[in-house]
Order: C-alpha cells, then structure tokens, then sequence
C-alpha cells in the first residue's frame, strides 16, 4: 500500500514572514495597469512581476519608515528603479519558479549604478511580496569579472544582506562610501572561489585548459604513465593513485587532470582533479575524481572535507578523520555530459570554500 | 498486504463531523469476486486492478458506475491520508487538526453515479492513466485542492499552485531546472510552455483588475487552445507534470537559499540569517564599542521608547487598530516570556505567525540600533562615523545586537528562572528586560 509521502518541502509551503508585504490595491493595480501596453509575452510577464516587486518594496519601506520614490508613469526596467534618498535601488523581483541565480542587467550596475540591488520574492497569485535579501554594490565589485557583458548571474548565495540591515544601510550609511569603497586586504581569496564561470574540464583531455581554469589558477597534470613506469623522480600525485590502486581504486590511463593550490583558513592544501569519459551501456558519461591532499612538505587540517554536489544536492562527500593513516582525502562522482558539478572544501565549525562548478564538453 | 476493504469502504464524515467508514455491500458484492481474491493473493497489482476499474467507470456499461464508487471509496482513503500527513507536519506551529481538513476534502456525498463534483470525482474526471498511478494523480491533485488551499492561506501558509510556477517560469530556465530531461524532451516542454504562456498567462493579464485571483485549473477551452487536435485531459495532465518537476527544482532552491525562512528562527528572535560575529572580531580591540558600550547601554530606554511609539502609531492605523493588542504582546513576551503559540491564544489572533508578523523582534531590534547610531551620528563629529565602510557598520550593528541578545547577569536569570522562562528564549536579555520595563511604564 503506498500512502503517499509528503515531506514539508514536498507540500512547498511559504509560511507568512515578518517581512511579507500584503500588496495594496493602490500597487497591484498600477502594476497590472502599467504593463498592458507591453506587446511581447514574456516581457510583459516579467515586467508585471517586476513592477510588484518595486511597489511591494515600497510599501515595506514605508512601514518601515522609509519614503521611497519610483516613477508611475513608466513601467519599471531592470536597471534603478527605486530611491530612497540619495539611494538608488534595483529591485529584483523573483517568480514562483525560485532559481539559484539573479541576473542583474548591466545598466544597473555601469554609470548609474546602484547602491543596493534588493531581491524580492514576488508572489503573484496571492498579492504579497516579501523581501528577501540584498546585495550592495561594492559586495557586487567584488564578485564581477572585468569583463562588459548584458548581464550578470549573480549565485543567490551572494546575496548576503538582510532586510534588516538594508534598513540599517538606509538610514545610517552614507551612500558614497557604498560606491567607492576602500578595498579591503582581504578580498584577493575571495575573489578567485567565486562561482562566476564554469571550469570545461573536457578540454584537459585534449591537454588545455579553458580561460576560466586559467583565470582560476589551474594547473594541467602531466598525462598519466604506467605504474611500472621508471622515473626519476615520482609526482606526488602518482604516489596517491598507485596506493589507490592498492586499493581497487582504478583511475584509467586515459585520465586526465589538473591540479590548484588552495589556502583552507591557513592551511596550504593542493586539490587534484582527474576527469576521463566513460560510456554506461549506450549513455556518454563522464567521471570526476578528486582528491584533496596537503601541498607538499604540509599536513592536512584534519576533519577537513570534500563535498561534490550536483544542482540538488551533495553526491558525494569525505573528511579526513583520525582513524586513518591517508594524508589526503577523495570523492568520485559520475555524470551525464551536460551534468555540473560543484566542489566544497570545509572545516568543521569554521569556512567552507565553494569552487566554481566543473563541466565536461567532450573534445 | 493490501486492505482490500478500501475498495467498499468509503472514508467520510458523520452529520456530527465524525469520520468513519462508510459501508457500501453493494460494492463488495461486486468487487469481493472479481478482484479480492487476486489482490490478496498478490497475483494481480493494485495499479493493474485501479486501471481496470478506471476503464470500466469511463465506459457505458451497467458496471461503470459501482466501477467508480470502488475508486472513489478507495481515494478517500487517500485523501484522508493526505489530511493526516498535513496535520501532522503543521498543525501544530499553524493551530489546526487534521479534522479541520476532513469538511474540504471528504466531501463524496456517496451516492452511486453521483453527479456532485466532490473532490474524489473531479480526481477521475481530470485522471489520465498514460500520464501516472491514480495515488500520485490524487495526491497532487488533493494538495493542489482550491478549498484546502484557501484554509491554508487564512493560517498564513501560502501554497504555489502549478499554474502561477508555469506562469513565472520563462522559457531559457528550463534546460536547469530539467536537467534529466533529453534533447527531445526539453524541445516538447519548451514548446508546450510557451503555447501555455500565450494562452493562459495573456488571459490572466486580461482578467486581472487590479487583485488577484488565485490560478484557476486552466479551461477545456483554454487547453484546446494550448494543443489544438489532443484530449484536454492529456494536456491537462501534462501541464500538472511539467509544474510538479519545475515544482522539485523551486524546493530544491529554496531549500539551501535564504529564500526559506523558518519560523523558529523568527520567534526564538536570533538572527540567523546575518552571520554571527565571529571570534576574530570580537576579540579585536575594538575601540568603538569598548568607547560606546555603557553609552548604549544607559540610553537603550529612550531607543526602545521611541521603537515601541513608532510601532503603536503604525499599528493604529490599521484597521482595527491593532496597538493595544501590540502592547499586549510585548508584554506577554518579553515580561511574562510566553510562547508565541500561548500569545496567539490568549489575544485572539489566529496563530503563531500572526503574533510573529506583530512582534517584528528581529526588525524591532535593528530599529534600536538605528536609533541609537543616528543619534550618535548627530552627536560625535566625527570622520570616522561619517564615513565608516558598510562592513564596518554591518560589524557594529551586529555587535549591537548581540549586546541586546546578551544574557543578564546571574541575579537577573535566577529571577527569570523562578518566573518560569523557558530555555532558549529572549526573555532573559538585556534587551527583553529593558523592553519590558519599558513598555510597563504608565507613560507610554
């Protein structure tokens, strides 16, 4: 007899929030009005949540008590469009299919860039809106890529700004020093694990490395050589995959890899990553295996782990505990061809680092 | 081992709102022969005996309609078990039982070829057996229920329907939100979303004058429009599955996002979201506050004075006015330290939630730092306040709070304790204990 299961994300309810705003009739019907003379589907859809998003933003700012201005005469664009004062906000408003990533247009953050970029969960069916989060525009400087692109995904996770403290900003911080902000000494690190691009790690197999990997500071392996292959002086690495081996952990010789020095909270740690295709009955597939050591001559922090996640959820996961005599630790996932892949190295109670997903475009 | 008797035995409601199971002879005359047997020797499948009976009740035969009132019996069942579930996982924080769900849900009148569209008959009417088992059809569907979506929505739980997810999702994020699909696949939902778009979503645009309505399920006609030349109920169960998988990618989402708030977090009042001051920090020297601390401390009376004033002037306005009842509360928690739960049923108000939304302790708090920090602005000229980083400031509110959140000296918590104020809450703050003497005054 199956009954059905019914876990609280299954039933994916939204419990009201402190910071749920019951839209106005005032705002839904400017919202609904302002939007009928937008021709295209799809952008008028956008637009109308869009235009919520903004009046919803306002009204809880004026509960707040917060005067907030936008113009009612023009449908409100992805760019500036809301201020408070010498604030200059972007509201971004997020439908009902939730997603891991905002893009922010780059017209809200070239010249007149703003401030902060809020983003609003838009429920549209029940009239409410809540404000969920906040991002401010040097947090932005940090995160983006001297690149001139449309747009920017920006991870949601980066948005890290409460509602609270969108408030605290808003009356007590003076807006100049969110535009040109003294550079903190500390942003070097944080820079390079941010979740910007995707690493192509097909390309190792033809012996390259994408742009991103570079930028990453990926380094190519040398192609793998048999075990009883004579050499001078043996790679690290090499040392690892034979006891591996030992251990019916076979990694193929057609495997190819790359490597990245990582400082996990002072410790100098050297993430190795081997990919190679592999076909499962009539599906090309793909494998990842990672293995996490100490850099040469340096111990690994121990409780340290290694965490591979799809778009879900983590796949595989392993730290390094006192039982064992290994120095390293390693997690293997496998993957059709468009599947990605997430890397997270962390220490127990203290920083995790994400690593920019890993892709396999087949050579 | 399969309870057969689900097949005869209707789950519902007594004239006095009791549940029980409702008999019905005829029906296990006519099932008991034909499908008891092998169901409970297992030589035949549930799903195998539920299409049978679902092909026999579309039929004009004269066994079509106690064909159907073995599937409606057997679908009450799972609605009930539905109704349970819910109770279970939310009756509790939301104040309802699973008996407030039964009048929603079980409301088959029973009768044999009914024509009333309760619940079980529109679960078969909308049911395509291509598309998937009738125990998921009738949970989605039962979940999805208008009625049961309503009560929800008055006790402050707000459930997406599969329309309002198709409607905001636009085409380019389906390749990530359905990353098992094929090549094949994803073109079909592509192109069945946008013909559902330029249908429904247009037709929504139109109708809506100025408040919304929630989604409806969409219309035979609206269907037809969407695929011209396919039964409505096929694309109507196709739309359903399309939403339920976009369904899956907005919990996932939302699961390890700041998009998901839970309660406990709000009423315990700690601050979950902003990151918690780090060691580091708190042990740096800190001048600012080592300078201002006694200084916060002493005029945190007149900042939760003003705080509590600009709430009850807001909160006047509504209508009803809702001060007193905002006075009340203050008092019940931070002097008394009820629970939010005991609070609600003291007041009147519905729920838990309702109570949070008046508390707004976490919003409350900041109000306080505001305060004081403008104040302070106003009062020492000097650069570094003037022009301090938004790290830095975002480093002193939090430290802030976490001043207010501090527990009280020793005397202070054995006085709590013998007031009988529970583990884990903030009664026992600074904050709380100011906030109490405060908003107890006669002057306010």
């Amino acid at each position: 007899m199956n009954t059905p299961s019914l876990g609280i994300q299954q039933f994916d309810v939204i419990p009201l929030s402190t910071d749920t705003v019951m839209l106005s009739t005032a705002s839904t019907q400017w919202a609904t009005d302002i939007c009928q003379d937008i021709p295209d589907g799809d952008s008028q859809w956008q637009t109308f949540l869009r235009a919520l998003a903004v009046a919803g933003a306002q009204q809880w700012l004026d509960a707040a008590g917060l005067v907030s201005t936008y113009p009612k005469n023009i449908a409100p664009a992805s760019e500036v469009n809301l201020t408070v004062g010498d604030y200059r906000l972007c509201v971004l408003p997020m439908g009902g299919l939730s997603d891991d990533t905002v893009r922010i247009s780059a017209a809200a953050v070239g010249e007149q860039a703003a401030h902060l970029y809020v983003l609003v969960d838009v429920q549209e069916e029940v009239d409410q809106v809540r404000v969920v989060t906040g991002l401010r525009h040097d947090q932005l400087r940090q995160l983006l890529p001297d690149s001139t692109a449309q747009g920017y995904d920006i991870p949601l996770e980066r948005f890290t700004v409460t509602p609270e403290q969108l408030l605290l900003y808003l009356n007590c911080l003076d807006s100049e020093t969110i535009l040109q902000p003294t550079v903190p000494d500390h942003i070097g690190e944080m820079v390079e694990t941010i979740a910007m691009g995707v690493v192509n790690a097909g390309k190792w197999l033809q012996g390259e490395l994408d742009t991103i990997a570079e930028q990453l500071a990926w380094e190519l392996l040398p192609p793998l050589t048999p075990a009883q292959g004579f050499r001078p002086v043996k790679a690290e690495i090499e040392d690892i995959i034979e006891e591996l081996a030992s251990q019916d952990i076979a990694i193929p010789q057609r495997a190819r890899g790359a490597f990245k020095e990582i400082n996990m909270a002072g410790f100098p740690c050297r993430l190795y990553a081997l990919v190679w295709p592999l076909m499962t009955g009539d599906i090309p597939e793909w494998s990842l295996f990672l293995i996490l050591g100490p850099t040469p001559g340096e111990t690994l922090p121990l409780g340290i782990e290694l965490t591979v996640s799809d778009q879900q959820e983590p796949l595989s996961r392993s730290a390094l505990t006192q039982e064992t005599a290994v120095t390293y630790v390693y997690a293997q996932v496998i993957g059709y061809w468009q599947e990605q892949f997430v890397v997270a190295i962390g220490l127990p109670n203290g920083p995790t680092i994400n690593l920019p997903p890993f892709r396999f475009e087949a050579p | 081992m399969v309870d057969i008797s689900r097949y005869w035995q209707m789950m519902a409601l007594t004239a006095a709102g009791r549940l029980q199971r409702q008999d019905f002879p005829d029906a296990q005359r006519w099932f008991q022969p034909q499908f008891g047997q092998s169901l409970e020797a297992e030589t035949r499948s549930e799903r195998d005996c539920q299409q049978t009976l679902w092909t026999l009740s579309q039929t004009n035969g004269e066994d079509a309609p106690i064909a159907q009132l073995c599937l409606r019996c057997w679908l009450s069942h799972q609605i009930e078990a539905v109704c349970s579930q819910l109770a279970r996982q939310f009756g509790e924080t939301y104040s309802f039982t699973a008996a407030d769900l039964w009048p929603l849900t079980l409301d088959d009148d029973g009768q044999i070829a009914s024509t009333y569209p309760s619940l079980t008959m529109q679960i078969l009417a909308k049911y395509d057996p291509s598309q998937s088992a009738l125990g998921t059809w009738a949970s989605r569907l039962t979940k999805s229920h208008p009625s049961l979506n309503r009560f929800f929505m008055e006790q402050g739980l707000y459930r997406i329907s599969p329309w309002a997810i198709l409607n905001d999702t636009r085409i380019p994020q389906l390749p990530k939100a359905l990353p098992h699909l094929s090549q094949s696949e994803l073109a079909a939902a592509s192109q069945l979303l946008s013909a559902y778009h330029r249908v429904y979503r247009s037709d929504r645009l139109k109708q809506r004058q100025g408040r919304a309505r929630r989604c409806i399920d969409p219309t035979d006609e609206q269907l037809q429009q969407i695929v011209p030349n396919e039964v409505p109920n096929l694309v109507f169960a196709r739309l359903h599955d399309l939403a339920d998988q976009l369904r899956q990618y907005r919990i996932a989402v939302r699961r390890r996002t700041p998009l998901t708030q839970s309660l406990d977090s709000t009423e315990s009042g700690v601050a979950n979201l902003s990151s918690p001051v780090s060691d580091d920090a708190e042990q740096s020297q800190d001048d600012f506050l080592q300078r201002y601390r006694t200084r916060f401390i002493t005029s945190l009376d007149q900042a939760i004075e003003q705080t509590i004033q600009t709430y009850s002037v807001t909160y006047q306005k509504r209508k009803p006015p809702q001060d007193r009842v905002y006075r009340q509360a203050l008092t019940l928690f931070h002097c008394q330290g009820l629970s939010m739960g005991v609070i609600a049923k003291q007041l009147g108000l519905t729920n838990q939630v309702k109570v949070t939304r008046l508390l707004q302790l976490k919003q409350f708090r900041a109000k306080v730092c505001i305060y004081w920090l403008t104040q302070l602005k106003a009062q020492v000229q000097t650069d570094a306040l003037q022009h301090i980083s938004a790290d830095r400031l975002t480093e002193i509110a939090q430290q802030l709070d976490h001043i207010l959140l501090e527990e009280t000296d020793s005397v202070m918590a054995e006085a709590a304790s013998e007031a009988q104020i529970p583990k884990n809450r903030t009664a026992n703050s600074v904050f709380s204990r100011r906030l109490c003497k405060t908003v107890s005054a006669p002057a306010i």
